[in-house]
């Protein structure tokens, strides 16, 4: 089963790009649930639903068209490099959140976190990610990058 | 550190520090404030990524340099920019002072092709930092930075308003691009109107209409390269 925010970005995606009809829209939605669940059982990082839209999108230009859209349509800044915080590389349970969310956190410093993520309506993933590298009052800022990015950046993990 | 804050915006990072200290604003010793917290809030307020001296990477300098190489680095200096990268049609800059409509003005013109701006903020001495490094140059601050406004003739001689207040949320903020210069009011004079009959602030305005025109061509040109 999608979570809220997955599913939230998976219905605005399918209907902007036509990904799916009425008919096969549910076939889409369990095939991605079946990627998934494959990946967190085998200790891989989920595929985020971006990712996943962006495969089935046919192309690289309609892959990309939807990452752009995305990022059009939310106010979030587009961050070109993610990479994980190098002081939080070994830390088990970051990056057991890092991977169920698609999310890392990029920079935490004295007085702010700055995670990077692929899907803005995951108010849940940066919540949790945020809990567990906060170390004080710090300002939570939220930045977006490209799937394929994200993905290159969860294997900086130990 | 002078930044040219508009009031609005320097009041909001006020409130929001008090916050974090669980006081009320005007009870914030504003002198005690640290310029690193000064500028997360600042950030965070803007939900703008926040550059600082540790940031400066290879690979950041590189993209910068990448998508810079078009422009005279004078004129990033004077309209303190730095563009990271393009995606789609967004931009990314980093800038000291997002909020300058002028400045987005200028990247606007040079960047056709990009309907969306969006910053990544840093402090003037950072932005230095990363200028001198484009350059190919050891790090110092930029000469006469601080200092306030670029020359007059340089500015938009029409005031845009403050952006509107923002209420301080505990989930992360997401910036929006600095509002362009204020729209124009209508012309007087123009058809229908009465020609004849000019006032002194109608006068001031079309003068000063022609001055921001002026200006834009002159930043453009200042911005590219003989």
């Amino acid at each position: 089963m999608m979570t809220t925010y997955e599913r939230k970005q998976f219905l605005e995606l399918v209907q902007q790009f036509r990904l799916a009809t009425e008919a096969n829209r549910e076939a889409l939605a369990s095939k991605f649930a079946s990627i998934t669940q494959k990946q967190a059982s085998e200790g891989f990082p989920i595929q985020p639903v971006l990712g996943f839209c962006m495969d089935e999108a046919g192309n690289k230009e309609r892959g990309d068209a939807m990452f752009n859209y995305v990022l059009s349509r939310c106010d979030i800044v587009y961050w070109p490099m993610p990479s994980v915080e190098s002081s939080l590389r070994k830390k088990a349970e970051v990056k057991q959140a890092a991977y169920r969310h698609a999310m890392v956190p990029v920079k935490v410093t004295k007085h702010i976190v700055m995670l990077c993520g692929t899907n803005p309506h995951d108010i849940d993933g940066i919540r949790s990610l945020f809990n567990l590298v906060a170390t004080g009052e710090q300002y939570p800022i939220f930045v977006l990058s490209e799937p394929s990015r994200i993905m290159q950046a969860l294997t900086q993990f130990a | 550190m002078n930044m040219d804050i508009p009031p609005q915006t320097l009041n909001d990072v006020y409130k929001t520090i008090a916050q974090r200290h669980e006081t009320e604003p005007a009870k914030l010793p504003r002198e005690k404030i640290e310029e690193d917290e000064f500028m997360a809030a600042l950030a965070y307020n803007r939900g703008s990524p926040l550059i600082e001296p540790q940031d400066l990477s290879e690979d950041l300098i590189g993209m910068c340099r990448q998508s810079s190489r078009e422009l005279d680095p004078k004129g990033m200096a004077e309209y303190r920019f730095v563009p990271l990268t393009i995606r789609g049609q967004t931009l990314l800059v980093i800038s000291s002072c997002p909020w300058d409509p002028m400045m987005v003005e200028v990247i606007s013109g040079y960047f056709p092709q990009c309907s969306q701006v969006r910053f990544a903020l840093t402090s003037p001495q950072t932005l230095g930092q990363l200028l001198s490094q484009l350059q190919g140059e050891v790090s110092a601050p930029m000469a006469g930075y601080t200092s306030g406004k670029p020359a007059a003739p340089t500015r938009p001689l029409i005031p845009t308003a403050p952006p509107p207040p923002k209420a301080a949320a505990p989930a992360p903020k997401y910036a929006q691009p600095p509002k362009p210069a204020e729209s124009l009011k209508p012309v007087p004079g123009a058809p229908g109107a009465d020609a004849g009959s000019l006032s002194q602030d109608d006068v001031n305005y079309l003068m000063n209409l022609l001055l921001q025109e002026a200006n834009k061509l002159l930043a453009r040109k200042r911005m590219t390269r003989p």
